[in-house]
């Protein structure tokens, strides 16, 4: 059982620094050769977890829930006030998404998701993280000059538009809700959902185009 | 603590590698790695513990390897500090055990139960405590200077300032058990 000793954690990593294979594939061969021969793991549940995260949940479900709040505004109420249980409702309530919250972009406001501290992100409905939400140079400066970095992205924010940047904790996720684009007013909910970027919902994208 | 991963407000990371690629995973060790995350038995290992060894990384792996790389190493960490592998075993990459004694194998999930297990994952982590906020919505808030030996969730960048408070968005660190570990504070 862990003994919670950051000490000796810290002495394990230094190991691991000078000792471990260089090439990452082999350290996490290693790792799952070792897991399954110790009875710590399935690899048929390895291969059932990839195959849910490369398959079934992954951004189309946020686009889903977008689509949905452009289509009716009661379900929209509800998302914004109660972002769990409203995407539950779709059946996509799952890992990191039990403490949602959806912030909605305007033709004033612009929203920004981060998370400076680590790579928090809302597995459950938009899949894993991309490889730039990860990194340090996006980590960092979304909280320092969020226009710049948008500007990075194409996405130019007039000066009027405020800009407002979510930085996710252990527990608390966010989506970015974007704006519906004008000229859709003809189109059903699942051509709307073919509108919306990842990017959109964690608001690195801002105009989703025209129809 | 105040580690390498608080990268909130930093500079000189240059530019970001901006890129609308969806694909999940973009080699196999991603997607192996992700899936040992979810599913390895790791009895007593809290979220907040997990995180806490992940900042414990030396800086230039932190920063230098990649991200599910990361999880990997912390992984081994943890194992390790928990008895359940040596480091010895851990840079060979072969087990000295002559069987299992971890109890019996965990059992194959299909992808419908993994879906499931997703589902039932969506953990809330509400509380009651004996005593009232300390301040409410609109109010301002001066925050404090310093942070934790453990994982906070109080960015450096956020210290040390005044701000207006603009939603209730919890006590971290201070409901179900499986998040906390000695030393961690309620946040």
């Amino acid at each position: 059982m862990p003994k919670f000793d950051a000490g000796e954690v810290a002495h394990i990593h230094q190991h691991l620094h000078s000792h471990l294979p260089s090439e990452s594939a082999l350290r996490v061969k290693a790792l799952e050769t070792l897991l399954v021969e110790k009875g710590l793991v399935n690899p048929q549940t390895i291969d059932a977890w990839v195959e849910a995260y490369t398959d079934e949940i992954g951004p189309k479900r946020g686009a889903r829930v977008v689509a949905r709040t452009w289509c009716d505004p009661e379900y929209k109420r509800r998302l914004l006030e109660d972002a769990p249980s409203a995407i539950d409702e779709l059946g996509y309530l799952g890992k990191a998404t039990g403490h949602l919250k959806v912030v909605e972009n305007t033709g004033q406001v612009h929203n920004l998701v981060v998370c400076t501290l680590c790579s928090c992100y809302p597995f459950s409905i938009l899949g894993i993280a991309p490889a730039w939400y990860k990194a340090a140079a996006y980590r960092s400066r979304a909280v320092r000059d969020p226009r710049g970095v948008l500007e990075e992205f194409g996405v130019n924010i007039d000066e009027d538009v405020e800009v407002r940047v979510w930085d996710s904790t252990a527990e608390l996720r966010y989506l970015v809700l974007p704006q519906r684009p004008p000229g859709t007013q003809d189109m059903s909910e699942d051509e709307l959902a073919e509108l919306v970027s990842r990017n959109s919902m964690i608001g690195t994208d801002r105009d989703l185009g025209e129809a | 603590m105040d580690g390498i991963h608080d990268l909130g407000g930093k500079q000189g990371y240059g530019p970001i590698e901006v890129d609308s690629d969806e694909t999940p995973f973009h080699h196999d060790w991603e997607a192996r790695e992700w899936g040992i995350a979810q599913s390895a038995r790791t009895p007593g290992i809290t979220i907040d513990w997990w995180r806490h060894c992940r900042e414990l990384i030396l800086p230039e792996d932190y920063l230098g390897r990649p991200y599910f790389d990361s999880w990997a190493q912390t992984d081994f960490s943890t194992y390790v500090e928990a008895g359940w592998m040596t480091l010895q075993e851990v840079c060979s990459g072969k087990s000295a055990d002559q069987e299992s004694d971890h109890g019996e194998p965990p059992v194959a999930l299909s992808l419908q139960q993994v879906l499931q297990e997703d589902h039932d994952h969506a953990f809330r982590f509400d509380a009651e405590i004996d005593a009232a906020p300390t301040f409410s919505v609109g109010q301002q808030v001066l925050t404090s200077n310093h942070g934790h030996s453990g994982h906070t969730r109080l960015p450096q960048y956020a210290r040390r300032r005044r701000w207006r408070a603009g939603f209730r968005g919890g006590l971290a660190g201070a409901g179900a058990g499986h998040r906390r570990y000695p030393g961690c504070r309620p946040q």
